[in-house]
């Protein structure tokens, strides 16, 4: 039975996941800063855009200058596909010291990193997985429900169309859940028992939330909340109207990213109590025991 | 160009008025009551809602306006426009208009009887005509050749029968299921035209084919039209309804309106019928009517309103937004009355058609306009935007431009749509604010400002005086947005109180009458007591871009002078071509020196014409510590440098500083700040950040 990490270092773990995520979306923003500084800098045209979206404004400047924008896109796909990347590396890490299955000694940083390269082929392999099942799947689903509402409300008019688009997207919504879950149980598994084969992996976690989707569900319903909560005040923080002094703005940044660090805090905490939900969640009999890592303590103490 | 009235004309006018106007009805001055009515429709139809199609008796009686003997008649046959894919109609649309498809529900007219009042057969005499192109295959034209000419200021009756198939909707007219916006739908006459008339050498008929780009033109007239129909349609219609007679299931609906110049309706089993009143008495204050009255220097009683009728044809899905149609209505009768003149009919219908049937919103004839709304915007926050509003007062706005200054919308489409464009903006803003008078969201607004900023670019080089369908870019670009945008510069550079007085007089001398742009153009120079041709002619007959910036400012510390100086000094002025400009700019090195020991700075301004549109502007300067100083500048010249010495440094200098240009293609190059403030960059930057943060840890963590 692993030790729920404690909040500091749950709390050192977010700081890294945040600090990592700002740096990759900084490499974004700073051609973004350098375009807006050039644009707007000298231009009092543009100040009206301190007080939020000004539509005109905004459409103009776009117009204007939309070529000198050209390496945001490029730097934003880049960044995409780091992320992509190096979240199933963290995403290894976190699990495994959620778990309990880092290595027992050494300083944090490093027992994550080693837990992360351990677990970060089959990461990507998971990932990657649910990314296509949510595809496949959710596609599927659209298109049923398009079959079978599309009947039934077509007389309807305007109302009927746009039940038939809200039911369709919650249907989605609730298949994308469902493969994020399966995901993170997935995870669970791998790194409690060390499995190898990503396929039945996938689908051990698959299963354990169609067999106990309350049990699945509940850290998800209750740490999704606070991060859809923390996510929505970040941008309401961000688009309120107002004057922008420097202290202003500084004020804006430091509660958006506290807000951004919220976030994965919380997630952070999901993660130890999907742990704690899937425990007792043991091999069938006849599968080999997987073997135990080789820096695994007799007795587990979760994060240290 | 009608002669002014003599200055007791109104006082009599007024007092005649006042006899002879119905009850409830108070006088309007110099406002012309009624139109020269050239003909007259009695039309019977009939619609079969299986088959979507109509069946129709006409009898017509025209007067011919002009001196010459007229010896044929030509009709528009709108609905051949969607018989098939030859039409010029669809050759030029490709089977689409704005976001509407066309479907393989196709549309014709059939005149399957055509006599004189005496029996004369005129069906062999029937001719098609293709006055625009040499599309032998269009058929929204006919033309009958009449045993005798019709002598001036004679009449001649025809008796027509005709059917029609509608087409599913997508072009304005047409039917969804058992939804029906019935428009341009019966066999019309086109307009014989005086010589004379919008500068016409030689009379003669104007009635050109129908253009995926254009609308239509029509002499005034009276209508009475009998329509019959099952009695489960709720029915509504240009003008007012007088009888309705039920037998048999069905109904008939008789209707009848003068001084207009087309006839519309709509049938639906679907509609909620809303009945309101715009009250003079109530909807205007009496603080309006004197502040229009001073501002257009008229008697009180010149600027008082009617009531009217109003009947909004609403779908039920709609009916949260009842209010919204109600109230932009009666902003319509309010504030283009007030500013224009009276609006001269009993009744006004607003269709809300259904979703499905988009191609029918967005549209005007007389007395009757479609609007359009989503039901999502029942909601909040989509409740905030104002498509409900904004199509409203833009087609009522058509009662005054198009409907009673009836303008040939084929061949100067801007005089209408232009126009209107402009007052719709004018009537927003001041109905719902200019901040939001378009949309009022969550951390956004829009306004008039807005639309029409991001509808004015540097690349609309195209003439806006051109026909309907001889723009080779977007219709809407030209027709609309470019000409309203020209009217608000105008109103920049006359003042509000003037560019006022230019529209009223406008409206009033061509009430009921057929203006040339020519016609605008010399009531607006007469009004405004100044040769404006400069200002038309670049804005609506070339191309010629205005675009004003100040492309460079610089505040630098002088250098203690020495020797001897000329009194005064402290400000000059130079300006040049480009050619000069290069010259002149290697030798500005060396700042004056100035006299004595307080600090001095020179500063230097850099304004700019980017485009070939000659425009007078202001600059306006600030100094640190010191009031917005203005200067003016005729800007012939390509550029224009100002050269400051003073104690204090220059922070800012802008062109056009109270945004009155709104043609300038580009307002942010027109000011600029001698220190670069980067807080617009670091507060968005801050949102971007989050955004992409935000974004980044979704993906798989």
């Amino acid at each position: 039975m692993t030790t729920p990490p404690d909040s500091p270092r749950r709390a050192a773990i977010a700081l890294l996941l945040w600090a990592w995520h700002t740096v990759l979306a900084l490499v974004v923003a700073f051609p973004f800063f350098t375009w807006m500084s050039r644009e707007t800098g000298v231009a009092p045209g543009t100040d009206p855009l301190l007080d939020g979206i000004q539509f005109g404004t905004l459409f103009e400047l776009l117009q204007d200058s939309a070529g000198s924008l050209r390496g945001v896109p490029a730097a934003l796909i880049s960044a995409i596909g780091l992320a992509l990347l190096s979240n199933a590396l963290l995403g290894g890490g976190l699990f495994a010291l959620a778990a309990g299955r880092a290595a027992a000694e050494g300083r944090l940083l490093s027992r994550f990193f080693e837990a992360a390269g351990r677990f970060f082929l089959r990461s990507v392999g998971l990932i990657a997985l649910s990314a296509v099942a949510v595809l496949a799947v959710g596609g599927t689903a659209a298109a049923l429900a398009g079959a079978v509402l599309e009947p039934i409300l077509a007389r309807a008019g305007e109302p009927g169309d746009v039940a038939q688009a809200a039911l369709t997207m919650a249907l989605v919504a609730c298949v994308a859940a469902y493969f994020v879950l399966a995901l993170d149980y997935a995870r669970v598994w791998m790194v409690r028992h060390d499995a190898r084969g990503v396929v039945r992996t996938w689908l051990r976690g698959a299963w354990f939330v169609l067999r106990h989707p309350a049990k699945a569900a509940m850290p998800g319903v209750v740490y999704g909340l606070g991060i859809a909560a923390a996510l929505a005040l970040g941008a309401w923080i961000g688009g309120a109207p107002g004057g922008r002094t420097w202290v202003v703005i500084a004020g804006v940044l430091a509660a958006q990213q506290a807000l951004l660090y919220l976030r994965v805090l919380l997630r952070v905490n999901m993660v130890v109590a999907e742990g704690r939900a899937a425990a007792g969640w043991e091999p069938e009999p006849d599968a080999a025991p997987a073997p135990a890592p080789a820096s695994l303590p007799s007795s587990s103490a979760g994060i240290q | 160009m009608a002669a002014l009235p003599h200055p007791l004309f109104p006082l009599v006018l007024s007092a005649a008025l006042l006899v002879l106007a119905p009850p409830g009805e108070s006088s309007a001055g110099p406002l012309p009551e009624r139109s020269d009515r050239i003909v007259r429709y009695d039309i019977a139809v009939r619609l079969d809602p299986e088959k979507k199609q109509l069946e129709g008796r006409e009898t017509i009686t025209w007067r011919n306006p002009s001196g010459d003997p007229v010896p044929d008649l030509w009709f528009h046959l709108y609905l051949n426009a969607f018989r098939n894919t030859k039409s010029t109609f669809f050759r030029e649309s490709g089977g689409r208009l704005r976001n509407d498809r066309a479907t393989e529900n196709w549309g014709w007219t059939e005149i399957t009887s055509l006599k004189l009042a005496d029996g004369t057969d005129l069906m062999p005499a029937i001719r098609f005509e293709h006055p625009d192109d040499d599309n032998a295959d269009d058929r929204t034209v006919a033309r009958v050749v009449l045993p005798r000419p019709v002598e001036p200021n004679g009449a001649v009756t025809i008796e027509l029968a005709f059917k029609a198939q509608l087409p599913e909707v997508y072009a304005r007219s047409g039917y969804k299921g058992d939804f029906f916006l019935v428009g341009q739908w019966f066999p019309k006459l086109g307009v014989y035209e005086p010589a004379g008339r919008r500068g016409r050498a030689s009379g003669g008929w104007n009635c050109h084919q129908y253009h995926a780009n254009s609308e239509f033109y029509a002499d005034f007239g009276e209508y009475r039209v009998r329509i019959t129909l099952p009695s489960r349609f709720v029915v509504g219609a240009t003008g007012s309804r007088v009888a309705s007679e039920e037998a048999s299931g069905q109904t008939t609906h008789v209707f009848e309106q003068a001084d207009v110049h087309d006839f519309a309706w709509t049938a639906s089993p679907r509609y909620l019928v809303v009945n309101d009143t715009f009250s003079a008495g109530k909807d205007v204050s009496d603080a309006e009517y004197r502040a229009t009255a001073a501002r257009l220097g008229r008697p009180l009683d010149e600027v008082r309103l009617s009531d009217v009728a109003i009947t909004l044809l609403l779908q039920p899905e709609h009916r949260p937004q009842a209010a919204r149609y109600i109230r932009a209505a009666k902003a319509g009768l309010k504030w283009y009355g007030l500013w224009y003149g009276r609006y001269p009919y009993r009744t006004l219908t607003v269709v809300d058609p259904p979703a499905e049937a988009g191609g029918a919103g967005g549209m005007e004839y007389p007395t009757f306009i479609t609007g359009g709304t989503f039901w999502l915007g029942n909601f909040w926050p989509l409740d905030g935007v104002r498509a409900a509003e904004m199509v409203t007062v833009h087609e009522f706005g058509h009662q005054f431009w198009y409907g009673m200054v009836a303008n040939n919308e084929f061949e100067e489409a801007w005089l209408d749509e232009g126009i209107n464009t402009y007052s719709t903006g004018l009537a927003m803003d001041a109905e719902y604010g200019d901040a939001s008078s378009y949309a009022s969201l969550p951390g956004m607004r829009i306004g008039d400002v807005d639309v029409l900023r991001v509808t004015t670019t540097p690349d609309q080089k195209d003439v806006i005086m051109k026909p309907a369908w001889g723009y080779a870019g977007d219709y809407s670009t030209y027709a609309y947005q470019k000409p309203a945008t020209a009217l608000r510069t105008l109103q920049g550079l006359l003042g509000d109180e003037t560019m006022a007085r230019v529209m009223r007089t406008y409206h009033e001398r061509w009430r009921f009458r057929y203006p040339s742009s020519a016609d605008f153009f010399a009531t607006a120079s007469e009004v405004a007591g100044r040769d404006l041709s400069w200002f038309f002619h670049q804005a609506f007959e070339t191309g010629h871009v205005l675009d004003y910036g100040v492309t460079a400012v610089s505040s630098v510390e002088a250098k203690a002078a020495r020797g001897v100086f000329e009194p005064g000094g402290g400000q000059k002025a130079e300006g040049g071509t480009e050619k000069e400009k290069e010259e002149k700019s290697l030798a500005q090195d060396a700042a004056p020196e100035p006299r004595g020991e307080a600090k001095m700075y020179e500063s230097r301004v850099m304004v700019t014409r980017h485009g070939e549109f000659v425009f007078p502007v202001t600059l306006a300067v600030k100094f640190e510590g010191k009031p917005v100083e203005r200067l003016q500048w005729d800007g012939r010249d390509r550029w224009k440098r100002f050269t400051f010495t003073r104690p204090e440094r220059l922070e800012w200098a802008a062109v056009d500083p109270d945004r009155k240009v709104w043609l300038d293609a580009n307002w942010l190059d027109n000011a600029r700040r001698v220190s670069p403030d980067k807080r617009v960059a670091a507060s968005w930057t801050s949102r971007f950040l989050f955004g992409v943060q935000a974004l980044l840890m979704f993906l798989g963590l």
